[in-house]
C-alpha cells in the first residue's frame, strides 16, 4: 500500500517518528531506529563536551543523510531560548524542518501555548518549517495552523508518562478540523496506544520513552512500527459503526429444525 | 587571549579562526553549529572569523532527544 506521509514539502515512508533520548547508548538508539522503520528522528541541541575529545556523537551512529533529523527545543521554557536553539540547529546542517516545544513547567512539561504561538510566528517569518508540540486544544491547533505551522503535534498525555490518549475526542476533533498533519506527540506508552492514535485519523505518531524504556527497546520499536501501520490501515479501511446490541454473524435462514 | 567556550575559560591564539578552534577540540565542522556572543556564525565564515578577548562561544551538536 502506497501511503506517503507528507509534512510541508517533505515526504516520508514511515508515519512513525522516533525520539532518540533515554537509550542506554547510541548503539541501542541506532538499532531501535532501524527496527522502527522510522525515517525521521527527533534530536536535541546541546553543547559539545570540550573536555572529552573522544566522546561519541549521535551523528556517528545515525546518519543524517539517510534519516532526517528533526531538531527540537527540548528544555526551552521561553520563546527566546527556543529561537536560539533552532537557529543553531538550522546552521548545523541546513535543517529547516524543526520541532518547536516551549514548555510551561518542569513537573508537567505541558506546553506554554502563549509562548509557543509567539515563537511559531517568528519561526514562520524566518522561513522555518515548524512542527509544533502543543496542548490537545482544538482552538490552539487551529491558531498554529493559521500562523503557518506545517504540522501540529498535540500531546496524548504528559511527556514520558506512558498514559496513552485519555482524551480521544479532542484528538479526533483536532484532526477533523486540521488541514495540516496531526501527529500525536507524547504519552504513547505501548503499541496499542499508537494504533489508537492512527485509528483516530492522525497522520503520524512520535514515540520516544515507550521504546527507550521498554525492557527490550528494539522489540518495542518493531511493535510500534507494526502498530502504526495497523492503525493506519484500520483507519483507511473505514471502521464499522459500533452498535449497543449484538448482530449475528451467521444467517438464521436454513437453520435445521 | 581567552574566550568562554561552552561556559569554560579556554586559551586561544588571537590569530586562531574557528577552523583552528575546532581542530583543537577535535570535532568536524559538519557536526556542529557555533554561536559567538549569541549570534550564529555561518559555516562559510569559519575560516575567516577572528575571536576577540572574552568572546562567549557556544559550540553545539545534536544529542538524543524526544
Amino acid at each position: 500500500m502506497k501511503d506517503h506521509f507528507k509534512v510541508g514539502r517533505y515526504s516520508f515512508k514511515s508515519r512513525l517518528i522516533v525520539g532518540t533520548g533515554k537509550y542506554k547508548n547510541f548503539s541501542e538508539t541506532a538499532k531501535a531506529v532501524k527496527a522502527s522503520g522510522a525515517d525521521m528522528v527527533t534530536v536535541a541541541v546541546r553543547r559539545v563536551n570540550v573536555l572529552d575529545k573522544n566522546e561519541p556523537l549521535l551523528m556517528d551512529y545515525i546518519n543524517p543523510k539517510k534519516i532526517r533529523y528533526l531538531p527540537n527545543t527540548a528544555g526551552c521554557f521561553n520563546s527566546e531560548d527556543a529561537l536560539r536553539v533552532l537557529r543553531l540547529a538550522r546552521e548545523s546542517g541546513g535543517w529547516n524542518l524543526v520541532k518547536l516545544e516551549v514548555l510551561g513547567d518542569k513537573e508537567t512539561l505541558y506546553p506554554n501555548m502563549a509562548e509557543t504561538l509567539k515563537c511559531t510566528k517568528i519561526l514562520v517569518k524566518e522561513k522555518f518549517d515548524v512542527m509544533v508540540y502543543c496542548s490537545d486544544d482544538p482552538i490552539a491547533c487551529k491558531q498554529l495552523e493559521d500562523l503557518g505551522a506545517v504540522a501540529v503535534m498535540p500531546l496524548g498525555s504528559f511527556i514520558g508518562s506512558g498514559n496513552g490518549i485519555p482524551n480521544k475526542n479532542n484528538i479526533k476533533i483536532i484532526k477533523q478540523r486540521s488541514k495540516i498533519p496531526v501527529i500525536v506527540d507524547a504519552g504513547i506508552g505501548c503499541a496499542s496506544d499508537a494504533s489508537v492514535a492512527m485509528e483516530l485519523g492522525c497522520d503520524g505518531v512520535l514515540v520516544n520513552t515507550a521504546i527507550a524504556k521498554a525492557k527490550k527497546p528494539i522489540l518495542m520499536a518493531e511493535a510500534m512500527k507494526l502498530a502504526v501501520n495497523a492503525g493506519r490501515m484500520s483507519y483507511l479501511s473505514g471502521i464499522m459503526t459500533r452498535s449497543e446490541v449484538a448482530s449475528n454473524s451467521t444467517t438464521h435462514k436454513r437453520k435445521i429444525k | 587571549m581567552q574566550i568562554q567556550l561552552n561556559g569554560k575559560k579556554f586559551k586561544i591564539n588571537s590569530k586562531d579562526s574557528i577552523v583552528n578552534l575546532l581542530k583543537k577540540i577535535n570535532i568536524k565542522s559538519s557536526k556542529v553549529a557555533i554561536e559567538v556572543n549569541k549570534a550564529v556564525v555561518p559555516k562559510e565564515k569559519y575560516k575567516s572569523f577572528k575571536f576577540k578577548n572574552n568572546d562567549k562561544v557556544e559550540v553545539v551538536t545534536f544529542i538524543g532527544g524526544g
